[in-house]
């Protein structure tokens, strides 16, 4: 039996320190040891985007990682982008232009994109499927999530 | 009615949003509950064996095990997974819970494993040890139909489970009488609905009550409820079955697995909540299948272009299982194959076959893609042979909208006759046409094989069948404060039905959409339904839905009437209010309606108690929807590289609800049908080991594979539903194979190449035709 | 799809990563990006029993400038390499192949190194290396020791590393002016592994090729010197015909050994290796000088 290892990790701005297993997924770690559902699994390994999370403000695959390496890291997960009373731009922008369905690869694509625009404010159409991507969807065909990320994009400030 | 404007056939964008936004949904994934326990799934890794033996004792006593079960420990528990659409004479070739003495495909359940965690519960499933004798497989159809064929059970003697026949006019004659008989024989190859979510289970039971909870990943909780029930002898009142937040399903989720059954009957053997969440290597082996048949087809055609009669035989690859809706595609494939076309004379033989694959059943569209593949590469084979265009070889055999109703001499299994209700398929292609600037393409085609470029258009022209029933049910109740609550059977899982429901009622109601609250998903508390499949939700259970909420403001208006003391007909229905005609003031409103029609109050004789109905709607027949979807693709001749340049589709769902959502499935439908054309195949090798079990062999479309679609729309309102409306679900994933199929056909004619599979069109095979092509000897 | 047990050890120096290796060289497997081991290990089709996760060693995160190359630490994200201007400007060939590798979500936790050690002979990078003959450090317990790319790649999934060696830097030439480079690849999307690609590097002086380096993934159990078409194209005018023609002695090229799989099968291979060659030999002539 492997010896837990204690693992302090700031997620969407919360400091936790848990004991886990070193096999245990950060995946999992968020899902079920810090009950942050928003994260879904759909293939764990590591191509359909789902469980995409940011780790140090950077998209990654959480189940790719196991738990105990994020030690002193700082994750967000979808549930840190917004809240009921603020929806995160991109949030808003899936929503005005029906970039949802099922909405469970929805979250992965939310990261990548809020990620990507702050990385990319104008970015060009290739710029945008290269992100795309990196994430599965099965309902939409992707029109209009593009359509959203789009709509985000020039939505935000562009700094003069 | 107001001024005020509908919701219904607008832009309304939805409601389901935010939540699913802030990652706040609640799939069954989820939850969790005290006490829960976690079940994993040992399954076959040969496709045909015999068990001889299976040691679970290491399992067993593995530190974190709570139990371990074979068929043996629940044979007196549990009886066969259901198949409901068999024929009388159809060969029961059920699918057990666990395996009970021989392996039929790789992925089949053999034993369940229960412990702590779903990590230790896979170290253990990996402690288990099966003594198999292998079997010769069969795999292909081919195979299967040989005499000396092994026999996947053994007391039918055949692999042949079921076969249909449709006989319509005086088909020998025709072939008789034709100047041309066309033949040829189409491959529809294996592919697979592939949700994003996989499967899912959670089953509880209650102390005391034994009353068991299962919330499943599920289309059809009623179903399910219904059909565990019968597998496990409870009654159906002992069972509650909720579907909670579905991650997308397209008919793979409208089947009943053995988890749905092992999951209860081990939470009551342990009394502890127990849940199985399938990882996505099961799901390429053990979540159902679908599409793979072969047709051998002839058409009897008239030298000006009439196809007078078509003659087929069929064959579908089942796999190694009847499953839930099993004869289904053999059954809408040989039905509808005709299309919008007349084509008087028809005879079709359609056979459903078990080979040791996973069990195949429906997906999107069901047998309506592949017949829209087959009659469409015919008819742009008969032009082409004919030096006919093909858009006026369609036309002319076309079924105009005065020929509607139309009696088609076909059934289709569980669903009803084939009679289509409405529709103007003329028009339709005819729209397509000048959507894809038909004329144009063809001097930018001629141009650019000038250039040395392979381009080419494709037309699918379909019909399909929609909103099927029996019914689907609606509950609509007002409450003291006048908001409104739909209880519906239908289960959304991506579709957006809390938003067209609530337009739908809020509508008739003349009220805000967010005074409606849409539920949905739990047998508890919806006593009974159907569920989502088939492209009928928004049909049938919009209409139960709306229905029940004209009952209710009828009830409302008659309350009304006797409380302010006019006759009814000096009331009208304005913004949620029975009003006096003229005197708005003298007016009540269905929260204060709601309120004096409780049995707090006295009310008269005839009078029902709260401001409630319950509506059943039944499906008087099958309505159909129809479409036409055009592709334009450029092949790269030196690499096969397909290239979608262009993709349009005119659609007819009736009348449209929520334009917004019609587009987003037909998006969808049309993805699934680029991504099964050039991408996706379930592939086995000659032993029956699947050979594409993840995500890197398995190819999904991404957002580079799939172009931008535009869609226009017409609306032929069928007179089989009050409100006009047919089924948008699958019509995306049925138009697009045929159409793109057709077009590289069409850019490959120059090189002599002719295309009778659906694919999948890799750059591998592409390149190959192209080089068989070119210099036959390769 | 849950991963087996293991321990986990997290260095924080070369020589405490290397001490682990070297003490369970059967059972450790060194953990960098993760994105090619995870995933087999939640298959468990890899379920070592000592993971190394080396992660926190700050001496392996670095990119750069060093005797005249780029010198790529174990650690470093490909997403930074990608974007760093020194590859970019020294050893663009690099960054070029960079894009092609997975998508931008699988970069930012994958390394350059990573790739390199894994080698899947499908992936993008073990060919950019054999192109550019970049030189392996792999340290172990008897010390440091440096391997051509040429000899460093032996067959699918296995390098001249050792068990108890860590590949700790892949140091790049920097391909100097007059030179030009470009990855091409056919992959079924974009992102997928190349079906066959193309890592082809020209020298060009005077309108004339006078070197040419051609490295293609895909075509055998390693990268793939495709020396018959870099002899063609050598001395030449750097022009398409030029291009043409070293691109269709690709039947020539005794070492390559192209396999079906599930995604295309041999024949197709060798169909569209000159395809490609011809195209990446173009690119990259336009870019020299």
């Amino acid at each position: 039996m492997a010896t837990e290892v204690l693992v302090d990790v700031e997620v969407n701005g919360v400091a936790h320190q848990v004991r886990v297993p070193p096999r245990l997924l950060l995946s999992d770690l968020l899902r079920d040891r810090l009950g942050l559902t928003g994260t879904h699994l759909a293939c764990e390994q590591g191509v359909c985007g789902a469980c995409t999370v940011l780790l140090d403000g950077r998209p990654v695959r959480s189940c790719l990682l196991f738990g105990v390496q994020v030690d002193g890291q700082q994750v967000t997960t979808v549930e840190g982008l917004g809240d009921e009373q603020a929806l995160h731009p991109v949030q808003q922008a899936f929503h005005d232009e029906h970039g949802m369905q099922c909405g469970f690869c929805t979250s992965g694509f939310l990261i990548s994109t809020a990620a990507f625009l702050e990385e990319h404010p104008e970015p060009s159409d290739q710029e945008i499927l290269d992100m795309l991507g990196g994430h599965l969807c099965r309902c939409t065909g992707y029109q209009n999530i593009i359509a959203a990320v789009r709509a985000a994009a020039s939505r935000q400030e562009v700094p003069s | 009615m107001t001024a005020r404007p509908k919701y219904v056939g607008g832009a309304v964008k939805r409601r389901e949003d935010k939540r699913l936004l802030l990652g706040r949904g609640t799939y069954v994934a989820d939850i969790q509950l005290n006490g829960m326990v976690h079940m994993a799934v040992l399954r076959s890794p040969l496709a045909h064996a015999r068990i001889n033996s299976i040691d679970i004792s290491a399992a067993r006593q593995h530190p974190g095990v709570l139990d371990v079960v074979t068929f043996d420990d629940i044979r007196d528990l549990v009886g066969p997974l259901p198949c409901i659409d068999l024929f009388p004479d159809s060969k029961q070739a059920l699918h057990t819970v666990l395996a009970d003495s021989k392996v039929r495909y790789v992925g089949e359940p053999v034993a369940a494993v229960v412990a702590d965690d779903p990590y230790t519960a896979e170290d253990a499933v990996d402690l288990i040890d099966v003594d198999y004798s292998p079997l010769d497989p069969v795999v292909d159809l081919g195979s299967a139909l040989r005499d000396d064929a092994p026999v996947l059970y053994e007391e039918f003697g055949t692999n042949v489970a079921n076969t249909i026949h449709h006989e319509v006019g005086d088909v020998d004659a025709a072939f008789a009488a034709a100047d041309r008989v066309f033949s040829e024989r189409f491959d529809i190859h294996r592919y697979g609905a592939i949700p994003m979510e996989t499967r899912g289970v959670i089953a509880a039971a209650e102390v005391g009550t034994g009353r068991v909870t299962l919330w499943s990943s599920t289309q059809f909780p009623h179903l399910a409820r219904q059909f565990l029930a019968g597998v496990v002898s409870l009654p159906e009142s002992h069972i509650r079955v909720i579907a909670p937040d579905v991650g997308g399903g397209f008919g793979a989720k409208c089947e009943f697995y053995s988890e749905e059954v092992l999951a209860p009957v081990l939470t009551m053997r342990l009394g502890r909540p127990v849940k199985w969440i399938e990882d996505r290597r099961e799901h390429m082996l053990s979540t159902t299948q679908a599409r793979e048949q072969t047709h051998d087809v002839e058409a009897a055609v008239n030298a000006d272009g009439t196809v007078t009669g078509v003659r087929v035989t069929s064959y579908t690859n089942n796999g190694a299982a009847m499953f839930t809706l099993a004869t289904t595609p053999a059954s809408i494939f040989s039905a509808m194959l005709r299309g919008p076309y007349r084509i008087p004379n028809y005879r079709a033989e359609s056979h459903s076959v078990l080979t040791n694959k996973t069990p195949l059943a429906v997906y999107r569209g069901a047998g309506h893609p592949q017949a829209a593949f087959v009659m469409e590469r015919m008819m742009d084979i008969i032009a082409f042979n004919l030096g006919m265009d093909r858009g006026e070889l369609r036309l002319r055999n076309m079924l105009t909208s005065d020929e509607l109703p139309s009696d088609r001499g076909t059934e289709i299994v569980l669903a009803g006759k084939v009679e289509y209700d409405s529709g103007d398929y003329p028009r339709c292609l005819q729209m397509g046409l000048d959507l894809i600037g038909y004329h144009e393409f063809l001097d930018e085609q001629a141009a650019a094989r000038h250039d040395g470029r392979y381009v080419g258009l494709g037309i699918c022209c379909y019909v399909e069948e929609t909103a099927i029933g029996p019914y689907e049910s609606a509950i609509v109740r007002v409450d003291s404060s006048g908001k409104v609550t739909v209880l519906t059977g239908s289960s959304p899982h991506g579709q957006g039905h809390v938003t067209t429901f609530s337009q739908l009622v809020a509508d008739e109601f003349d009220i805000d959409l967010e005074d409606v609250t849409v539920l949905h998903g739990d047998t508890d508390l919806i006593p009974d339904g159907v569920g989502t499949f088939a492209s009928r939700s928004a049909a049938i259970g919009g209409a139960a839905a709306r229905l029940a909420a004209g009952r209710v403001r009828q009830k409302a208006m008659d309350l009304a009437a006797h409380l302010l003391e006019v006759s009814p007909s000096d009331l009208e229905w304005r913004e949620g209010t029975a009003q006096v005609i003229g005197d708005p003031s003298h007016a009540m409103t269905l929260g204060e309606l709601a309120q004096a029609a409780t049995a707090w109050n006295q009310l008269p004789e005839g009078f029902e108690f709260n401001l409630e109905a319950t509506h059943r709607h039944q499906a008087p027949g099958i309505a159909f929807a129809n479409a036409t979807h055009i592709a334009i693709v450029e092949v790269h001749p030196r690499t096969g590289q397909v290239t979608i340049l262009r993709y349009g589709v005119v659609h007819d769902c009736g009348r449209v609800i929520n334009p917004i959502i019609v587009d987003g499935q037909v998006h969808g439908g049309v993805a699934q049908g680029i991504g099964g054309t050039l991408l996706e195949e379930f592939a086995y090798d000659e032993t029956g080991q699947p050979l594409t079990t993840s995500f890197l062999d398995y190819l999904l479309p991404t957002a580079s594979d799939i172009p931008h679609i535009e869609t226009a729309h017409l609306e032929s309102p069928t007179p089989l539903n009050p409100y006009g409306f047919k089924g948008a679900g699958e019509g995306g994933a049925v138009g697009s194979p045929g159409a793109i199929v057709n077009a590289l056909a069409d850019a490959l004619a120059p090189l002599g190449v002719t295309l009778t599979s659906d694919g999948p069109y890799t750059p591998a095979r592409v390149l190959g035709l192209i080089q068989q092509a070119s210099d036959p000897a390769t | 799809m849950k991963p087996a047990e293991f321990d986990y050890v997290r260095p924080t120096t070369i020589s405490g990563a290397v001490d682990v290796l070297a003490s369970e060289p059967d059972e450790s497997r060194v953990l960098a990006g993760g994105q090619s081991l995870v995933p087999l290990m939640n298959f468990r089709l890899a379920a070592p029993g000592l993971l190394v996760d080396i992660n926190r060693i700050d001496e392996l995160n670095h990119i750069e400038q060093r005797d005249g190359g780029v010198a790529i630490g174990a650690i470093a994200r490909q997403a930074d390499a990608e974007a760093s201007p020194i590859v970019q400007s020294a050893c663009p060939l690099v960054a070029d192949a960079l894009h092609y590798v997975g998508h931008p979500q699988l970069r930012n936790r994958g390394t350059v190194v990573g790739s390199l050690a894994h080698h899947d002979p499908a992936a993008e990078l073990p060919a950019v290396a054999v192109a550019l003959n970049a030189r392996m450090t792999l340290v172990g317990p008897a010390g440091q020791r440096l391997v051509d790319a040429d000899e460093f790649f032996t067959s699918h999934f296995t390098t001249t590393a050792e068990a108890d060696e860590l590949l700790t830097e892949a140091w790049f030439p920097a391909q100097g002016s007059g030179v030009g480079s470009a990855f091409v690849e056919i992959a079924r999307r974009p992102g997928d592994f190349a079906i066959v690609g193309v890592a082809a590097v020209l020298e060009v002086s005077d309108d004339t090729v006078t070197a040419a380096r051609v490295a293609v993934s895909g075509m055998g159990a390693r990268p793939i010197r495709c020396v018959a078409v870099e002899a063609t194209v050598t001395g030449r005018p750097a022009v398409d015909e030029s291009f043409a023609r070293a691109a269709a002695v690709v039947p020539d090229e005794a070492r390559l050994s192209p396999s079906d799989d599930v995604h295309a099968t041999a024949s197709y291979r060798r169909s569209v290796l000159p395809v490609l060659i011809e195209s990446a030999m173009a690119k990259a002539a336009a870019r020299a000088g």
